[in-house]
């Protein structure tokens, strides 16, 4: 091995160790595709809001939502519940906005069951949960 | 004859091999298989992006072999035509190592992921034959460009670089043909509500298509202008001879010169395949630039710093090699200053989050909005201008300006404050507007850059023309350390393409065709980032390796046909 190709492969072997070493010192995030919840229709609206706090978390909404007052891409959900019913808050999670996809397509995708926790959920945002399996009525 | 037989089957036996693979994973009964120790997802992984910095490779090399050709062509330059004939050497054996790639990455993902190959081959099934054709004609151009060098000379040399275009357009060809599967996967069109494909047009057409193409052309030349110059710096190192120092000293300098001009339209036609994937579905932006991946962006942003510094300070080294460059050495602490805070923004997270199930989508907890994509905008713009800077200072150090020429000095100066100055009225535009907008924005931005710089080389043209040289260029007289730069550089630009090609893979999350066809094995997630970037390091250094092979065996290769 002449000293160039000794050379070229130290200066590799830092860089690549340098990138691999900054890609591990920063926070990891590993990303778990969502898991189907099972829902059966004795739940309470309680149980089912709870399940909607999980839903809220690992479909994505945060990323533009927040539920805490602070001001992010979308509209703050805080107090959503006293500004919107549940059939109001279905329509927006099975329609979407301009700039929101529908709830019911990639990337949250979500099924009927999991789009009525979900609104338990917001419902708890400045209110009481009162929804359960099969009050909220899918729109095609 | 016999050399082209060869070389088809070594083509049609990875065919082969890949068929196989395919009739197999038509008879499996299940979804998924994993694969011992590795997990199957990391073995496709590595295999799909080793063979497609092998395919960049393979496309970037005829683009920049032509180029250099043609370069030296018209201006009647030996050494272009010695520089241009040194890497066509390389083509043969790098489609036969891309050819094995292939086999081995189809054969895999058929028995490894049967579920999405099986739905990727049916509506598909066209393109796959299409691209078979492709290569096996790409390869015939490839031993005929290279076994004709010597013979198509003279008044005969315009024909071999007919021969040269042929094989870039059908290289394109080739490209774009795989591009149709995996812009496919990430932004699918032409599909019913049951996940039928029932316009191959439209699936073919869809929204990343174009964005697509347009990213891996430009990204595939300035790939192969690194490459070429981190080879010259290799050969500079191991050089004995001042005539060889001076040859590879100058073939690094072209390399980097090939790397640089077209690198600096990348991040415009980032823009553009970002502005599309918002189009597409907005929510897939948002978590790519902003959410589950924006840790993508901070790597990049580093490494992209490391590829533009790197190429900056060998030019600033060079100046010493040319005489009335030390004129210029005192502006430099001011451009390298510049560069660093226009990475530092760029590299600064939109939020920072421990764990995702923690996403809130607000800002930095510390630097707030200067980590919104608005101000990162602007920064890489002005990164480009210091590079574009750098460049003009190396054109004009060795020179002399004509009496009377200033006007077009001042000419240069005006543009260069108009630029900065478009880009900081864009900048507090854009925090008043939607993201699809601010990408539209960043794209006239781009527009208006790229007439500028143009506008900014025509002065420069003038400004220079008949000028007297204060003394030739000392090809040779260059510190080493500039030449650990260009490795650097090089490494890279290989790190950053391994890692976006991991970025676009990761944006579709949990969907081997998004929203079409879900990812339901066990490895549906993602990685971290720091095993992520483990795996990104392993495919390059397999690369390089892989490439030192070619090097090898291409140097060795007494028999030039």
């Amino acid at each position: 091995m002449n000293s160039g190709t000794l050379k070229l492969i130290i200066a590799a072997l830092l860089i690549t160790g340098f990138y691999t070493w900054f890609g591990n010192s920063i926070p990891q995030t590993a990303w778990e595709a969502p898991k189907k919840k099972t829902f059966t229709p004795q739940m309470k609206p309680s149980e089912l809001a709870v399940e909607g706090k999980d839903i809220f978390k690992s479909a994505g909404c945060g990323v533009c939502h927040s539920v805490t007052g602070e001001k992010l891409r979308g509209p703050d959900l805080s107090q959503v519940s006293t500004r919107m019913d549940s059939g109001v808050m279905a329509a927006f999670l099975y329609s979407g906005t301009a700039v929101m996809p529908p709830a019911v397509k990639p990337p949250a995708n979500l099924n009927d069951d999991e789009v009525t926790a979900l609104v338990a959920y917001l419902q708890t945002l400045g209110g009481k949960a009162s929804v359960k399996i099969g009050d909220i009525k899918p729109l095609k | 004859m016999s050399g082209w037989v060869k070389k088809q089957l070594i083509l049609f036996s990875c065919l082969l091999v890949a068929i196989i693979g395919i009739i197999a994973a038509f008879n499996l009964k299940a979804d998924y298989y994993d694969f011992p120790i590795i997990e199957a997802r990391t073995v496709v992984w590595i295999l799909a992006q080793t063979m497609l910095l092998f395919a960049a490779f393979i496309l970037a090399v005829p683009v920049f072999v032509l180029i250099i050709e043609i370069g030296g062509y018209l201006t009647k330059n030996e050494r272009m035509e010695r520089l241009a004939k040194d890497f066509a050497r390389l083509l043969p054996i790098s489609y036969s190592i891309t050819a094995i790639l292939g086999g081995l990455f189809t054969f895999a993902s058929f028995l490894l992921f049967p579920k999405y190959m099986k739905f990727m081959a049916g509506p598909f099934k066209g393109t796959f034959l299409l691209f078979i054709i492709l290569i096996t004609i790409e390869s015939t151009i490839v031993y005929l460009y290279w076994t004709t060098w010597e013979k198509l000379q003279g008044n005969k040399k315009l024909q071999h670089i007919m021969l040269g275009v042929a094989l870039n357009v059908v290289g394109t060809l080739v490209m774009m043909t795989a591009n149709i599967w995996g812009s496919f996967q990430l932004s699918p069109a032409g599909i019913s509500p049951d996940g039928v494909v029932t316009s191959i047009k439209s699936a073919i057409f869809n929204y990343t298509f174009w964005p697509l193409n347009i990213h891996r052309f430009i990204a595939n030349i300035s790939f192969g202008g690194f490459l070429c110059a981190a080879y010259a710096a290799y050969k500079f190192l191991s050089s004995k001879t001042e005539e060889d120092k001076a040859h590879y000293d100058w073939m690094g300098y072209t390399g980097t010169f090939v790397g640089v001009a077209t690198m600096i339209f990348l991040p415009f036609a980032g823009y553009y395949f970002g502005m599309e994937i918002y189009s597409y579905n907005a929510q897939m932006g948002i978590t790519f630039m902003g959410g589950a991946l924006s840790k993508i962006w901070l790597l990049q942003a580093i490494v992209i710093a490391v590829v533009f510094i790197g190429t900056c300070y060998y030019l600033w080294l060079g100046l010493d090699r040319i005489p009335g460059g030390e004129r210029y050495k005192k502006y430099l602490p001011y451009l390298s200053w510049g560069l660093v805070i226009t990475f530092a923004v760029w590299a600064t997270p939109r939020a920072w989050v421990a764990s995702l199930e923690d996403v809130a989508g607000g800002t930095h907890p510390i630097f707030g909005t200067v980590g919104v994509m608005a101000p990162k905008i602007t920064a890489v713009n002005l990164a480009i201008l210091g590079v574009i800077v750098t460049f003009l200072i190396n054109r004009r150090a060795g020179k002399y300006i004509p009496q009377g020429r200033e006007m077009f000095k001042y000419m240069q100066y005006i543009l260069i404050g108009l630029i900065i100055a478009v880009n900081i009225i864009v900048l507090y535009m854009s925090y008043h507007v939607d993201s699809a907008v601010r990408i539209k924005m960043s794209i006239y931005t781009f527009l208006f850059m790229a007439v500028a710089i143009g506008f900014i080389y025509f002065f420069d043209g003038l400004l220079l023309k008949g000028a007297q040289i204060r003394g030739q260029v000392q090809w040779g007289k260059m510190a080493q350390r500039s030449q650990y730069a260009l490795i650097i550089v090089a490494v890279s630009n290989i790190w950053a393409m391994a890692l976006l090609g991991y970025g676009r893979a990761a944006a579709r999350l949990n969907w081997h065709v998004y929203g079409v066809l879900q990812d339901t094995s066990k490895y549906a997630g993602l990685p971290s980032m720091g095993r992520a970037t483990v795996i990104i390091s392993m495919i390059t250094l397999l690369f390089l390796f892989l490439l030192g092979v070619v090097f090898k065996l291409t140097a060795t290769d007494k028999k030039e046909v």
